[in-house]
């Protein structure tokens, strides 16, 4: 995916590019197509940031899905300012929904006039989003995980039941349940150490 | 039940989910086992994330109609 121009430098082993560094201009037209990097942001973060997002606008879906839409817009348009080492684009994409949100509300308000237009790179999510933020993450992480270990999450613990009730609905025995529950939590710490949020 | 097998609960416990003679069989284990008890610690901190999260259901899609241009 992350094709370079044949004129760029060569990475060095100390300055290996991020995971973002394909995404990061400037970059040759054609080299990587517009569709391809919305895309992309939307399979990473498009759910996660939706969930944040619904939470802002009160459980209003299709507000919820435009303002995603403008916030991935706008991160596609303002790729050169991303910070190419970054673990997760999360903190950056919801604080670009949170202005977008408040914006539009402004707007519903009728009052005349916007937010600015700040340096993104400047903007800092208030303390009162920070659990609403760290869910997000924690959310993204479980998206993270196989499929298998997503559902033996979903059949036990989301969903309150014993890992024997587990096993009888999923047709699966007891100690493959508890050995996929085992993995999923060892592979859950990891995609949190990952994305910043230490366990 | 074999040493292995109770160690692999740890996860479930760390959780809630045991049953009963399973809960109990695992804190007798644990008990013995430095290894458990220094795992139970840091699984239970992951599960303590996992509180106010909404499980992820799979089947979600991007909107198709999403272009830029």
């Amino acid at each position: 995916m992350a094709h370079r121009a044949p004129a760029a430098p060569p990475a060095t082993r100390e300055s290996l590019p991020g995971p973002w560094s394909w995404f990061h201009g400037p970059r040759p037209a054609g080299d990587v197509d517009d569709q391809v990097i919305v895309t992309e942001l939307y399979r990473v973060y498009g759910r996660p940031l939706l969930s944040f997002v619904l939470r802002l606008t009160g459980g209003d879906r299709h507000w919820a899905e435009d303002v995603v839409q403008e916030t991935m817009i706008r991160a596609w348009r303002s790729a050169h300012q991303l910070d190419e080492n970054a673990a997760s684009l999360l903190p950056w994409l919801a604080t670009v929904a949170r202005r977008i949100v408040i914006d539009d509300q402004r707007r519903k308000n009728a009052r005349p006039q916007e937010a600015g237009e700040g340096p993104l790179e400047n903007m800092h999510v208030p303390d009162g989003l920070e659990d609403l933020l760290r869910s997000v993450v924690v959310s993204e992480a479980l998206l993270a995980l196989s499929p298998a270990h997503r559902e033996v999450l979903n059949e036990t613990f989301f969903r309150d039941r014993s890992v024997n009730e587990a096993a009888e609905r999923l047709g699966i025995p007891v100690g493959t349940v508890k050995s996929r529950v085992y993995y999923a939590l060892k592979s859950l710490r990891i995609a949190l150490e990952e994305r910043g949020v230490t366990p | 039940m074999s040493a292995d097998t109770l160690h692999i609960d740890v996860g479930a416990h760390a959780l809630g989910l045991l049953e009963e003679p399973d809960r109990r069989a695992f804190e007798a284990h644990l008990a013995a086992c430095p290894a458990c008890h220094e795992e139970l610690g840091a699984l239970r901190e992951v599960a303590r994330m996992l509180d106010g999260v909404e499980p992820i259901t799979d089947g979600w899609q991007a909107r198709p109609e999403t272009r830029v241009s």
